[in-house]
């Protein structure tokens, strides 16, 4: 099943071309390494990708739908970059922000139900912050605050989950339980998982695919077909690819 | 004391400023935590200043003023969500221009008309204690009608106070919330100059929601305790103006920033 289709996409912000000519084909399953580097055009493809960047493309689907008409958000889980400046200043306990995630599953007038309220729960018990779910979300610590945003992206049982830099501001030990967290989420429970990092040395332990962007399309494809393509030899240097794969299992 | 008490609230004036000063303290403390989380507090003084406008304009043809003052004050406040949304001029500055464009009207159409400057002063500086019987019907229907807009909308409300792109994502129509925050700002703006006037209307939107934000935990718990200081004031306020013989609007405010005071001094002893 196709959850993601891009035929030609590009992107052009005040004249200036972002993105150009993107093609790719995610399906069910995937783990999708995104990288590049500052200014290649990750956040700006996510961004397309959920409706919120205007850009023009020959095929742009979303569950085999088209993005501009796409209506099942439940369906797909976002865990934007820079979440925690918001959450210092705004007053909510973890229960509360999380439950933020359910109103995709509702139309208007989004009434919140004993059934919500458990999802939430079911959702911070799973990521193992069930204890924390009346503590104001700006004391948490750095982890914890990562899986309170993680139980909001979840909460509504998305088919996609898309990562904006999640594990930036994490040191490596709570890095590596995230990603096992991730790991379980797209072995165990077929969601699919977009994730934007610049932690290429390690994206190759879980992702199966990987997009290398820089305005446009470097690399698409299998993990193994990028460590035994010699045209990225020749874009990265045979030491940073071996460097990217190194880490892949 | 008691007996003072009871004694004011015999006086029909005083049950009426009571009665609607609860309800427009309690409308401006829920509002107002939106209002400041997002960053426009100064909302309420741009649209305080436009209601001036709108006031003189409704004076000046012999027509009830807020019947003039609410439709054109919800102009105004739309006018500033599209300047924000469409243009590149800021929020600030968006504020100003609005704000600008209804007190230099309504300078130039009281210098104009003349002969209802008594009537200006009292929107200027309110007064609670002179509300009329209409006035008080006026504030608890349109409170309730606000109130229950927020109640309805709840949730959409506080996830684009969080994050409108992720709102947005949700499915959730963010121009449709950014309009009704809008709407329900000016309408509670109108409504509260008679009370505090409109040179302190703001104070009731930004006072009690910034106090609550330094003492509450969670969105809910800010949302009461705004409410349960904003209330605490304006009945204290109305007393203490009563018995002291001063201005009710300014003793409101001065209230609530003795609350204010109070919170943010015991926080930062508390955090030393």
């Amino acid at each position: 099943m196709s959850i993601i289709q891009l035929d030609n996409l590009s992107v052009t912000i005040q004249n200036t071309p972002i993105l150009s000519g993107v093609s790719l084909d995610i399906s069910q399953g995937d783990f999708v390494g995104l990288a590049g580097p500052n200014g290649a055009g990750k956040s700006t493809l996510i961004r397309s990708i959920l409706g919120l960047q205007p850009f023009t493309a020959e095929t742009a689907t979303l569950f085999d739908s088209p993005i501009r008409q796409f209506k099942d958000w439940h369906k797909v889980g976002y865990m934007p970059q820079k979440q925690t400046n918001k959450a210092k200043n705004f007053p909510a306990t973890v229960a509360e922000f999380v439950l933020l995630g359910r109103l995709s599953t509702k139309h208007w007038p989004r009434i919140i139900s004993a059934k919500d309220r458990e999802a939430v729960n079911n959702q911070l018990t799973k990521l193992g912050i069930d204890h924390l779910a009346n503590r104001p979300l700006s004391t948490l610590s750095g982890g914890q605050q990562q899986r309170a945003f993680l139980a909001k992206a979840l909460v509504s049982n998305p088919e996609l989950l898309i990562l904006d830099e999640p594990t930036n501001a994490l040191d490596p030990e709570i890095r590596s339980e995230f990603f096992e967290i991730l790991q379980d989420l797209n072995q165990n429970h077929q969601v699919t998982i977009i994730l934007i990092t610049h932690d290429t040395g390690t994206i190759g332990q879980f992702a199966n695919k990987l997009l290398f962007l820089d305005t446009k399309v470097l690399f698409w494809g299998d993990f193994q077909d990028f460590c035994a393509d010699p045209s990225m030899s020749n874009y990265f240097g045979s030491s940073e690819q071996h460097h990217i794969c190194h880490q892949h299992d | 004391m008691i007996n003072t008490l009871l004694e004011l609230l015999q006086y029909s004036f005083i049950q009426r400023a009571l009665i609607a000063g609860i309800f427009l303290g309690l409308l401006c403390a829920i509002l107002g935590v939106f209002l400041v989380l997002r960053r426009l507090s100064l909302i309420g003084d741009g649209l305080a200043h436009v209601s001036f406008g709108a006031l003189a304009l409704g004076l000046a043809f012999g027509v009830y003023p807020f019947g003039v003052a609410v439709p054109l004050v919800i102009v105004a406040a739309i006018a500033i969500q599209l300047m924000i949304r469409y243009t590149s001029v800021d929020g600030d500055a968006a504020i100003g221009i609005i704000s600008a464009t209804g007190i230099s009207t309504g300078i130039i159409l009281a210098s104009v008309s003349g002969g209802f400057n008594i009537d200006i002063y009292s929107f200027l500086f309110g007064n609670i204690l002179a509300i009329s019987s209409l006035e008080l019907y006026l504030a608890i229907g349109l409170s309730g009608i606000v109130l229950s807009t927020i109640a309805v909308s709840y949730h959409e409300l506080v996830y684009v106070t969080f994050d409108e792109e992720q709102a947005q994502i949700s499915g959730i129509n963010t121009t449709v919330i950014q309009t009704l925050i809008s709407i329900l700002t000016a309408i509670t703006i109108v409504l509260s100059v008679k009370m505090v006037g409109i040179m302190l209307v703001s104070s009731l939107l930004i006072i009690p929601a910034s106090s609550a934000l330094q003492i509450s935990s969670g969105f809910g718990e800010t949302l009461r305790r705004a409410s349960l200081l904003s209330i605490t004031s304006v009945i204290f306020g109305i007393i203490i103006a009563f018995v002291l013989d001063v201005p009710p609007g300014a003793t409101i405010v001065l209230t609530n920033i003795g609350f204010f005071a109070t919170i943010l001094g015991i926080r930062l002893i508390s955090d030393s």
